[in-house]
């Protein structure tokens, strides 16, 4: 198991908050930054401090903006955004981190013998435990193994409890 | 938006990676420590150090087995570890959302 490193620069708890809160902004939108500190509640010392090191780093840009009281912004910049991209990419190689769902394929995915068989055998599990009846369990059994995509072979445990993971 | 604080026990890089390995397998079953080193891709005195705190922590479980001639440093994860583990991930997947 391969796994690229984490980027320090974001996987630091307060950063990792704040880059994530500009990320859930539209894209190039800035916030003030007493916004910012309202949202993520940090000294105001620490909050300056790690937007500096984020700015020296590129990932945000902070500026005045607007007029009358001196206001200062912050934006996530695109490097920003990929950095943190590829920082969540990190993330999900973690096995038990990535929700489990994600790691499941599409609908549309084509699906193979392994695949059916895991699903026969589940219903025939169903069928043990009394959730489906004998036709049931018969009609299921053959649309499974002529299921050719993973959307399909879902469609006959749709009505049915998952097992405990 | 109230985010729930990243464990910082968990939240080291390394020791992220030796509690999500140990968190693949299955419940109850451990992992020898040069298996894990080898995984993990550590030095044995950099990964001594990390379990040893995860192990205070009560995250983790070792045991040592000798068979006489060699003795063997079994790892596994405690169900408070996994619970740790867990609530880590709620916290981190709240704050990036699409994990």
């Amino acid at each position: 198991m391969s796994t690229g490193a984490l980027d320090p620069l974001i996987h630091d708890p307060e950063r990792l908050r704040i880059v994530a809160t500009l990320a859930a902004l539209p894209d190039g939108d800035a916030l003030s930054v007493t916004r910012l500190q309202d949202l993520i509640r940090l000294p105001p010392g620490s909050l300056i401090s790690c937007l500096r090191e984020l700015g020296r780093a590129g990932y945000v840009r902070t500026g005045p903006a607007g007029r009358g009281r001196a206001r200062t912004t912050v934006t996530l910049t695109p490097g920003g955004r990929v950095a943190l991209a590829r920082y969540t990419a990190v993330l999900q190689q973690l096995p038990q981190v990535a929700r489990p769902d994600r790691q499941r394929p599409g609908p549309g995915v084509r699906a193979g013998d392994a695949d059916r068989d895991a699903v026969a055998a589940a219903l025939g599990e169903h069928f043990a435990q009394g959730r489906l009846t004998l036709e049931e369990l018969h009609a299921r059994l053959d649309a499974t193994l002529a299921a050719t995509t993973q959307g399909e072979l879902s469609q006959a445990l749709r009505d049915l409890p998952r097992p405990r993971p | 938006m109230t985010t729930e604080e990243l464990d910082p026990l968990i939240h080291v890089p390394t020791r992220l990676k030796i509690v999500a390995t140990l968190a693949a397998l299955p419940d109850g079953d451990d992992l020898s420590f040069t298996r894990l080193q080898d995984m993990i891709g550590l030095t044995p005195g950099n990964l001594i150090i990390h379990l040893r705190k995860l192990e205070e922590a009560d995250y983790i479980s070792s045991k040592k087995t000798s068979n006489g001639t060699v003795s063997i440093t079994k790892v596994a994860l405690t169900s408070h570890g996994r619970a740790a583990l867990g609530a880590y991930t709620q916290a981190l997947r709240d704050l990036l959302g699409a994990l």
